[in-house]
């Protein structure tokens, strides 16, 4: 009855008043792409010239709008574009397909934004943060290697979980709370070498989009963030190339038509070469030890039609580390087909099959008396079915199906022997599946309103094996299912809404809501992530999680849109936050449900950020005032504690400077609170060793964090040369801050009584030089 | 599960982390803690004076010796009425006769009684003494050039179905190889009941060098083999899960090692741990080696 309610209510928000009157009505669709390599442009502004209503181009590229009979000028615009104007006499449904050129003006600057010029302001969504490729490449970086998350964790609301980690933290959320998607495959494991580096080849991607609350109500399964990552399509004009030769990795990219406007593929390989110096060393352990990674993206494309275009999309990706006598490999290989279809002007479809694994082993050698092995893995297959309709052009409907079945396969694994036990943990099954519909209201030029509902469902599958239910984290009793049957039926009604009201163009003030249900996390109690730990579904004895956010923003264009102003509120509720007991054993345990205990939490904040689009300088300065808690009955005596990601203070300040046509440069410096911690406050003595005796959890605070990271590129070659290349030269923690990796307290070796603080830190003045080339 | 700790370890310096980390002193300042009591010690099945140790906390970075509890009453009693009265040493150890021991399947309780003081009150602690696994010898084989394996062969006791073994070795009678409470051995074996151990690696040494665990060729080792209660093993392991290495990516957050020592009547919290257990032991000199 509650979902037949919401529908009728759904379709009373639709009427819109305004549009009462009958009037004879023509849509006007097609792609926008780039008029050098055809790569579909995403989110490029469409608006009548003397209206305030218009609409963006989706992930495809694609556009409709809907007009009334006769003439109309119809204005496409895209940051680092010229604006074009395009004249229409409206008869009948029109196809039109429109190419942008680069701006001349700003060809040779960096453009650190992609969308419409106002798009800040104007758009409905908050929240949310776009990086185009040319952003992230600009961003100083260890090793010289561009990297997608490296330049997110840069962003307002942002946060690194550790010292050259890949993980991020949302709003005060956990790490394995983003839902990071590549094609719209789920990547679960975005690091490579431990995190030093992401599994994202900056050279493939075409643009990244971070939900941090304004989850769309396409997406859903975790609580903070959705990452949305887009590769290039290739160059549908000719064979081109993309690379670069660093110290420690190599990259090549090679993209171009199959057929002339039909079919285009792209190719994009990385590997590191570090282990190739370790064989120089004359240490036996160092000379034989493999350490590198690689990895490939792959896409092909092909247009059958003007209503018909299909997509297949790959990532294979691995890394490899050991030595003779212990080793370990782990991995994402994803695969995405994807069919966009039009059914008509109005309505654009997209049908998805997807394919997802993560995967990861460890052991000692074959050789070694106690052999231990331990393997991980989860694999999803998918599906989902998307849908837009513009009934007119105030409404922008989407809705959809998507459904993902999940296998994994936490089978950790020792030895059997009289000494041991082999733990085995059998294969969880799952299926989560949701359906949503949304709605992008324009009800006047000013006020824009989005609601959306979406409905999350999730299932057990039965595997064979008993299920035991436990009670006060004790086995109560078990029961038994039938192979393949589903069982543990667990939903969720997921609505998500927002309101933007429009001052003029340069100022507009904007709230939204959203619930989002998360039904698999990670096992695994460190507050960095490693990529050791282990998903696992909810089930019988684990609730799903629960966020409702709340949150408010105002923003503010100067000077023409060169500069943007923006300052956001949140306030986020969660339930059936998962956290683990303490001393939990979550490697190789087959019950580490029964270390699992769960409780609420509570975050809140401020962002604020000052961004410049545009100039020989520009970047942004931003400041987030963040707090992350929460209190579980059976942890730090059920008071409440910080979360292991509140740290209240966070300043990012990134910087590019255009000094010549030949050189530019580059530096970005970040401030963070220290991570919270638990200290030892005191110690009694035990066989030898001293006891430690801790304070409450997270009471006390590791020193803050700062880096300064520096950069210049100088060009080697005409901006009208087909061969161009440049030499990038970086400098992470340039001023050589000796940042806390890690804590740890040893005893003297002298005097066993005095008991020391040892930090261990990482990069301090990391220089690096890498040749980039484009063909 | 301490195996794969260890590899993740030893890869994590192989694999990167060890080629770009460096390390310094640093000083931390924390607030004082309510000062606790702690109690800790055993009884065994070796004939030999038991100690019992009753100190108060003290600042975690206090560089002094701890401060004994003087004056208490302290004993240890079974479960069929024997009582014996442990006496004062030096610094809060309170020791037995040295023709005390313990016995398989019996239960032991301690108490504390201090009649004076900020520690004023009863404090006492129940241990059940498990059965001995059988050390039928020990034998020392080469893992690989520097690491030597310690292979137990024996028999599990009939007695129980699950085993926690705890192994502690020395060489040449008195120096401790892994003798200290961060590092002694563990094992946890399901459903052994009466099984075989048929040389199992039980230990490992370091041929050479100057660690802790360094043997040389001459030296006598001797393992020995005590069978504990779950909670002592649980004890142990969440003990050394504090006293090891941590690191940001592996660790979680640091916890209080659980206690079992009750306080009646007493105004100041108790830490520490009691604890009852057999032991038997094998010898093995470091030449006769087997394996490649």
């Amino acid at each position: 009855m509650k979902l037949v309610q919401i529908v009728i209510l759904f379709g009373l928000l639709l009427v819109n008043p305004s549009l009462s009157a009958q009037e004879r009505k023509f849509t006007v669709s097609g792609t926008v792409r780039d008029s050098a390599d055809g790569e579909d442009l995403i989110g490029v502004n469409i608006v009548p010239v003397n209206s305030s209503t218009g609409t963006t181009t989706n992930t495809y590229g694609f556009y409709s709008i809907s007009l009334p009979a006769g003439e109309h000028t119809l204005r496409f615009s895209y940051i680092g574009y010229a604006v074009r104007d395009v004249k229409v006499d409206l008869s009948a449904d029109l196809n039109l397909d429109i190419s942008l050129e680069s701006d001349d003006m700003q060809l040779e600057e960096v453009v650190i934004s992609s969308e419409s010029k106002n798009a800040n302001v104007s758009g409905a969504e908050m929240g949310v943060e776009r990086l185009s490729a040319a952003t992230i490449k600009t961003i100083p970086v260890l090793m010289g290697e561009a990297d997608v998350i490296k330049a997110i964790q840069l962003l307002p609301g942002v946060q690194a979980t550790s010292e050259g980690s890949s993980g991020f933290s949302v709003r005060g959320g956990g790490y394995d709370q983003n839902l990071i998607m590549l094609d719209e495959a789920t990547v679960y494991s975005a690091s490579h070498l431990i995190g030093f580096f992401s599994t994202f080849n900056s050279d493939a991607i075409k643009d990244v989009t971070l939900y941090k609350g304004d989850i769309p109500a396409s997406a859903g399964g975790r609580l903070s963030s959705l990452m949305d990552i887009r590769t290039k399509d290739g160059n549908n004009r000719r064979v081109s190339g993309t690379g670069g030769i660093g110290l420690i990795a190599s990259r090549l990219t090679l993209e171009g038509p199959v057929f002339t406007d039909k079919a285009t593929f792209i190719i994009s390989g990385r590997r590191t070469y570090a282990d190739l110096f370790l064989g120089l060393a004359n240490n036996p352990d160092v000379k034989n030890t493999d350490l590198y990674f690689y990895d490939l993206n792959a896409k092909l494309s092909y247009r059958i039609n003007n209503n018909n275009r299909i997509f297949f999309s790959g990532y294979l990706g691995k890394d490899v580390l050991g030595t003779d006598a212990m080793g370990m490999n782990f991995g994402n290989l994803t695969t995405t087909l994807r069919w966009n279809h039009i059914f008509s002007p109005k309505v654009f479809s997209n049908f998805t099959v997807i394919g997802s694994e993560y995967n990861y082993s460890m052991g000692n050698s074959a050789e070694s008396s106690s052999m231990i092995k331990w393997t991980s893995k989860i694999r999803d297959y998918g599906f989902k079915a998307d849908f837009s309709y513009h009934p007119n052009p105030r409404n922008s409907i989407k809705f959809g199906y998507t459904a993902t079945h999940h296998t994994f396969t936490p089978s950790e694994a020792g030895e059997n022997s009289a000494m041991s036990t082999a733990v085995t943990r059998p294969r969880d099954l799952a299926l989560e599946h949701a359906a949503y519909i949304s709605n992008e209201m324009n009800i006047t030029g000013r006020l824009t309103v989005k609601y959306g509902l979406r409905y999350s469902m999730f299932h057990n599958i039965a595997n064979g094996e008993p299920v035991t239910y436990l009670k006060n984290y004790e086995p109560d009793y078990t029961k038994e299912y039938s192979q393949g049957r589903l069982y543990n039926f667990q939903h969720k009604l997921e609505p998500r809404a927002g309101l933007t009201w429009l001052f003029n163009d340069a100022n507009s003030i904007k709230a939204g809501y959203s619930r989002t249900a998360q039904y698999i996390q990670l096992a695994s109690n460190s507050a960095s992530g490693s990529p050791m730990d282990v998903w696992f579904p909810a089930s019988q004895n684990v609730k799903p999680q629960l966020s409702d956010q709340f949150s408010v923003g105002y923003f503010r264009n100067l000077a023409e849109n060169k500069y943007e102003l923006s300052a956001e509120v949140y306030y986020k509720i969660l339930q059936d936050v998962v956290d683990f007991k303490d001393h939990a054993k979550l490697l190789g345990n087959a019950d580490f449900e029964r270390e699992l205990r769960f409780g609420k939490g509570k975050a809140y904040g401020l962002e604020l950020m000052l961004k410049k689009n545009s100039g020989k300088l520009n970047g942004w300065i931003s400041y987030t005032f963040a707090v992350a808690r929460r209190q579980v009955d059976e942890i730090n005596n059920g008071a409440w504690y910080r979360s292991p990601y509140d740290k209240p203070h966070n300043i990012s300040v990134v910087a590019n400077y255009e000094l010549s046509r030949k050189w530019s440069l580059g530096a970005n410096w970040v401030f963070a609170s220290g991570m919270p911690v638990t200290y030892p406050t005191s110690k009694y003595w035990a066989e030898g060793s001293y006891v430690p005796l801790y304070s409450g959890r997270n009471e006390y605070r590791n020193p803050a964090y700062h880096r300064l990271d520096v950069s210049a590129t100088v060009k080697l070659s005409k901006p009208t040369a087909k061969f161009k290349s440049d030499l990038n030269f970086s400098l992470y923690n340039a001023y050589g801050r000796k940042n806390p990796w890690m804590i740890t307290f040893s005893q003297e070796a002298n005097n066993p009584n005095v008991i020391y603080a040892e930090k261990f830190y990482l990069f301090t003045f990391m220089p690096s030089i890498t040749w980039n080339f484009t063909f | 599960m301490k195996i794969v700790k260890h590899i993740i370890h030893s890869f994590l310096i192989v694999s990167g982390i060890g080629f770009v980390a460096c390390s310094e002193r640093m000083e931390i300042d924390v607030d004082d803690a309510p000062v606790q009591l702690a109690v800790y010690g055993n009884i065994t099945t070796d004939t030999m004076q038991h100690a019992i140790t009753v100190q108060q906390t003290s600042n975690f970075f206090a560089a002094s010796q701890p401060v004994g509890i003087s004056g208490a009453t302290v004993t240890i009693s079974d479960n069929e009425g024997a009582t014996f009265t442990l006496t004062e040493s030096q610094n809060g150890e309170y020791l037995t006769d040295a023709a005390v021991f313990g016995v398989e399947g019996k239960t032991y309780t301690l108490k504390v009684v201090i009649v004076s003081g900020d520690f004023a009150g009863e404090y006492g602690a129940t241990s059940y003494l498990p059965y001995s696994a059988q050390v039928d010898s020990v034998t020392l084989q080469r893992a690989d050039t520097r690491t030597i394996n310690g292979l137990l062969y024996g028999r599990l006791p009939a007695e129980s179905d699950n085993h926690y073994l705890k192994i502690a070795a020395y060489k040449n009678d008195h120096v401790s190889l892994n003798a200290t409470l961060a590092k002694f051995n563990i094992f946890n074996i399901e459903n052994g009941s009466g099984k075989t151990i048929d040389g199992e690696v039980c230990i490992n040494f370091r041929d050479g060098g100057d660690n802790a665990n360094s043997i040389e060729q001459g030296d006598i080792i001797t393992v020995h083999v005590c069978s504990i209660t779950k909670e002592y093993a649980d004890y142990v392991l969440n003990a050394q899960e504090e006293l090891q290495w941590s690191m940001p990516i592996f660790s979680g957050p640091p916890a209080n090692v659980q206690t079992n020592i009750s306080a009646k009547n007493a105004s100041a919290p108790v830490c520490g741990f009691f604890t009852a257990y057999s032991k038997q032991s094998g010898k093995v000199g470091f030449s006769a080696m087997t394996g490649k």
